[in-house]
């Protein structure tokens, strides 16, 4: 599914946060945006997944305009910080209540939650009584994104993902984000502070800096030394 | 109608750990025993006292049905994302409401058997709650353009301020009714109520799109002032 942004431009009072003329990810790419705090990262998802209003051009997923239509939230899987979760379920409910929403069979929710419990190291699912609000901050993160995985989406938009998870679980995650990449050709938009991550998960990876893209490169072996040697020159100057 | 069940079961849950609609639940339950000692009727022969003990009732009626859509502010986001019809799903919420009305004052009518013109001013209490709720949640949407003074009293679920909001409206509705039946007398004053009750159920479910359009145009204003500051 190719995502596509045009014109696209958010301000906030007079100050311009982002501007991209122009931007394709092509459907099964996965994709990986980088920058300091205030770049623009989160303000670009969030308006992908039409959280917010562009004050100029607009984002498309396949045919769909995302703030024109709803047809693209049928096959999005998202998770961007812990309000997206609805913490005051419990994590299998709160993925039967996400199954239910996609269609998706009672036999084939149970399954994908079995599934699931390696990424939660045997906790989080089956705990009796445990909300999603009372649960650690590296598990409340692991149920977004679970979340956002489960219902078989044609595209993944994640912020951050890495962020509070152990390391057994970073790899468990780019593992299962590769996976369905390959098998199902998921178009996958990952933001993230960490060059290592990026650079081993993405196909291509955009740098963000006040809002411009600044560089836009296709991912391979030297990628990660490319990045260090921007930010390296970004503190120099 | 899907994935109703399970989240009208989550927002039980939620209204529970609600502690002003907790305090309600209490309230009601302490309240209903007057509803068997009070009169039927006053000494001028109406049946006004019967009504008003229910009164509470529907308070928590309508705390249970607004009460999510104040939740809504922190989950918007996630329910922005995911194919979650909020039109339909507060629909649904306004028939369990309607329905909730029906049940007590069928309940009322069996025990008290009361006069028709009771049951029309009930119905209608019921359903212009409703509305004042309505008209303090817009209000509390728009908060922000408030004075800065008012600002955190219109925060649509201020206890206080729902207290003292829900008690000045209502006396002056109360004061409208008892004015209406002096000038229209008992036969077209309950006619008048049945019509108004009528016109609110109606003009509220098309009213429920344009509410929830106003949450989420609300959730993006109040995104945008935080990123602003």
């Amino acid at each position: 599914m190719e995502i596509k942004a045009l014109q696209l431009k958010k301000n906030y009072k007079d100050h311009t946060v982002l501007h991209i003329p122009e931007l394709t990810i092509p459907g099964g790419q996965i994709f990986g945006l980088l920058g300091n705090n205030g770049a623009g990262k989160t303000t670009f998802l969030r308006l992908a997944l039409d959280l917010i209003k562009a004050d100029e051009g607009y984002v498309t997923m396949g045919t769909n305009k995302v703030n024109e239509s709803e047809e693209w939230k049928k096959y999005t899987g998202s998770f961007l910080d812990q309000s997206f979760l609805l913490d005051f379920m419990k994590p299998e409910e709160y993925f039967y209540f996400l199954g239910e929403l996609y269609d998706i069979r009672k036999q084939e929710i149970e399954d994908k939650i079995h599934r699931i419990q390696q990424f939660f190291g045997g906790e989080v699912v089956g705990l009796k009584g445990k909300l999603i609000r009372s649960l650690s901050t590296g598990n409340k993160q692991k149920c977004g994104i679970a979340g956002a995985l489960f219902v078989n989406p044609k595209v993944v938009i994640l912020d951050e993902p890495f962020n509070s998870l152990d390391p057994s679980s970073q790899i468990l995650l780019k593992l299962l984000l590769k996976d369905m990449n390959q098998k199902y050709g998921t178009t996958i938009i990952v933001s993230s502070h960490d060059l290592n991550h990026v650079s081993e998960l993405c196909q291509r990876v955009v740098i963000l800096e006040k809002g411009l893209i600044v560089k836009d490169m296709e991912a391979n072996e030297n990628t990660l030394e490319e990045l260090k040697s921007y930010f390296y020159q970004s503190i120099s100057l | 109608m899907k994935y109703t069940w399970t989240y009208l079961r989550f927002e039980l849950f939620l209204i529970w750990n609600n502690p002003f609609l907790r305090m309600q639940f209490i309230a009601c339950a302490l309240f209903s025993p007057f509803f068997f000692i009070m009169p039927d009727t006053t000494a001028n022969g109406n049946q006004f006292p019967a009504s008003f003990t229910i009164l509470p009732i529907f308070c928590l009626a309508n705390g249970i049905y607004y009460y999510p859509f104040s939740k809504l502010s922190t989950i918007m986001d996630r329910l922005s994302t995911i194919p979650f019809n909020f039109v339909q799903h507060f629909r649904l919420n306004y028939i369990l409401f309607l329905l909730i009305i029906a049940i007590v004052i069928v309940a009322v009518y069996v025990v008290k058997q009361p006069n028709i013109e009771s049951i029309a001013l009930m119905a209608c209490m019921a359903v212009v709650l409703v509305l004042i709720n309505f008209i303090f949640s817009y209000l509390g949407s728009r908060r922000l353009e408030l004075h800065s003074a008012w600002k955190m009293q219109f925060n649509g679920f201020n206890p206080v301020f729902l207290f003292v909001g829900i008690g000045v409206v209502m006396s002056i509705y109360m004061l409208s009714i008892f004015g209406l039946k002096y000038v229209m007398g008992n036969v077209w004053f309950t006619y008048a109520l049945i019509g108004i009750t009528c016109i609110i159920v109606i003009v509220h479910w098309f009213l429920i799109p344009s509410i929830m359009e106003e949450y989420k145009a609300q959730k993006h204003k109040k995104l945008e002032l935080y990123r602003e500051q």
